[in-house]
């Protein structure tokens, strides 16, 4: 038989009330709180019996050496009114006593609340925000690059699925800031009118169910983004990344708390917890981007040696045969919403040969929102490719060409449903813009097409597989 | 701030400084507003002790010594004011009692 076990407090920083009734009820059923951990409490096995809880906040810093002089002041006053002390977790500090009817820990709801709120404020409001800096922060560019290009942003699946979790993050976070207040705003009400705090019942539920929901959608969006991505090692990356920063969370928790329990100095267990955070934090990030880069080796676990060369789906081969070209660059991706490649020939002077777009997706709204863009942006693909291509991560607003535009013409030919021409003033340019049923394509050519030509752009943008971005065999 | 949300005592507030007229620990003071009230009043031990935090750093109260873990605390001339001011106003409100109701000595 288990004589300790572990387990998740079901309620947050601010639910002093939850706590008190949750560990109460442990302790009646034969388990009394020994430790709080970083994600999980100890408990150990012992009689049932009937002990009361209690918890008060102190304005502590989480490396504080332990027990700190505030804690021992706060010891010696509880102890002679009976409270022991259990434990600690962040500002919360647990007692318990096993009187009949001990003299309540606190006697003042305002004081109460008041620690509540500055406990809230030192720990778990600035590790929310600071939690949400941190995945915007690594979002931005992600970000930065769908504004800038919508159906370049919405071709990986692996992105998709960060900005929902990120999305649901942002409005957890927000929800917990006002279901808090609304609660603090309550409780101040009916503690001016003699009560004491307000039920913390549904700010419990809301951070529960919400929670809950949360960690299920962003390990459900993970797990999607991994199986079905058109490359599993960037799903398989973020998972690693994931589990790797939880893992590295909690290295560094016991880190400091460890210190801490050893009476470590203040300033001491500041620089040794940021140097284990370092020490640790780097070589993960390195060795998961070297693990996972395009010719690393995750990547290569999934090479498939029997599958067929990629070919783009239209060269400059196509258009006139026996006519030599520099290789393609090709640059995209496909997710649940679209598949979005972009196609570049070089010229031998690094200038354009040929080059083309091809967006496709089963979604009428997401055709019409990728061809608004490109209707939008007249100048904006070549310029793109450009800086894709020198520099693959530098996205940005490209400066519209002011005497650009794109002017209708027959799609007859073409076989499209619709087609554009673009114009510099007045002056036609070689560069279309052709609208399918489920696909739109920007191609930049070099000189006029015959009929046969226009025939075949038409047959090969359909050939193409919008995984791969390649010809179909 | 703290002293604005001091212009008035809560009970606990007025029994707390009332007792450190004279040097006393926490665990004095809990013992005495208990007896002084006889049980009427009652402080915990975590709001005593955030209430000794405040009063300190607001200048109210200062610490006069330290024996291990347990400190001692005494009434500043800032707490007196606070105590006497509290004390005037409560007189005020007896006296507007009694001036309407005209019920003197009733309890």
């Amino acid at each position: 038989m288990k004589n300790t076990k572990y387990m998740r407090p079901p309620y947050g920083l601010y639910d002093y009330q939850a706590a008190e009734r949750w560990l109460s009820k442990q302790a009646a059923r034969g388990w009394r709180l020994e430790k709080a951990g970083a994600f999980l409490w100890r408990f150990r096995r012992a009689e049932p019996a009937r002990i009361t809880y209690a918890v008060t906040y102190l304005d502590v810093s989480m490396f504080d050496p332990r027990p700190s002089e505030s804690q021992e002041s706060l010891e010696e006053l509880c102890a002679a009114a009976g409270w022991a002390k259990v434990t600690d977790w962040l500002q919360m500090q647990v007692f318990c006593s096993e009187s009949a009817d001990p003299v309540p820990l606190e006697t003042d709801e305002a004081v109460r609340l008041d620690a509540i709120h500055r406990s809230m404020w030192k720990t778990a409001f600035p590790s929310d925000l600071i939690l949400l800096g941190a995945v915007l922060f690594v979002l931005w560019k992600p970000l930065y690059r769908l504004v800038c290009d919508p159906p370049l942003g919405l071709s990986s699946n692996s992105m998709l699925a960060f900005l929902a979790a990120t999305a649901l993050l942002l409005l957890f976070t927000v929800c917990r800031f006002a279901g808090y207040y609304i609660w603090r705003r309550l409780s101040r009400r009916s503690i001016a009118q003699g009560g004491g705090c307000a039920s913390t019942a549904p700010l419990r539920v809301l951070d529960r169910t919400g929670g809950t929901l949360l960690l299920a959608v962003v390990l459900a969006l993970l797990l999607s983004a991994a199986f079905l991505s058109d490359s599993p090692e960037q799903g398989i990356h973020l998972l690693l990344y994931v589990a790797g920063l939880n893992l590295l969370s909690l290295i560094i928790h016991h880190t400091r708390e460890r210190l801490r329990d050893r009476g470590s100095a203040v300033l001491r267990t500041v620089w040794l917890t940021v140097l284990v955070d370092v020490a640790l934090v780097v070589p993960f990030i390195l060795g998961l981007s070297w693990l996972t880069r395009s010719d690393g080796w995750l990547a290569r676990q999934f090479d498939d040696p029997n599958a067929p060369a990629w070919t783009a789906p239209l060269s400059p081969e196509d258009l006139a045969p026996g006519r030599a070209f520099n290789g393609c660059w090709n640059h995209g991706g496909q997710s649940v919403l679209l598949s979005h490649h972009i196609y570049w020939f070089p010229s031998q002077d690094s200038g354009n040969d040929l080059s083309y777009t091809l967006t496709i997706s089963p979604y009428p709204r997401v055709v019409a929102m990728a061809l608004d863009h490109c209707l939008n942006t007249p100048g904006e693909d070549d310029d793109l490719i450009q800086k894709l291509y020198f520099d693959r991560y530098n996205y940005g607003v490209h400066s519209a060409d002011p005497g650009l535009r794109w002017e209708s013409i027959s799609a007859a030919g073409w076989q499209a449903e619709a087609a554009w021409q673009l114009h510099d003033e007045e002056d036609p340019l070689p560069v279309y813009l052709l609208q399918y049923p489920d696909r739109i394509s920007r191609l930049h050519l070099t000189e006029p097409l015959t009929a046969a030509q226009k025939t075949l752009i038409h047959d090969r943008l359909h050939q193409t597989d919008p995984k791969t971005g390649g010809l179909l065999p | 701030m703290a002293r604005e949300k001091f212009q008035t005592l809560t009970e606990q507030m007025f029994y707390i400084l009332l007792c450190l007229r004279q040097e006393q620990c926490g665990a004095d003071i809990m013992a005495q507003v208990t007896a002084l009230t006889q049980g009427r009043v009652t402080v915990g031990p975590g709001t005593l002790y955030n209430l000794l935090e405040q009063f300190q750093s607001t200048g109210m109260i200062r610490e006069t010594k330290v024996e291990g873990r347990k400190r001692s605390y005494l009434i500043t001339g800032a707490g007196q004011t606070a105590l006497d001011e509290e004390y005037r106003r409560l007189r005020l409100l007896a006296a507007d009692y009694e001036a309407l109701t005209g019920r003197e000595g009733l309890l």
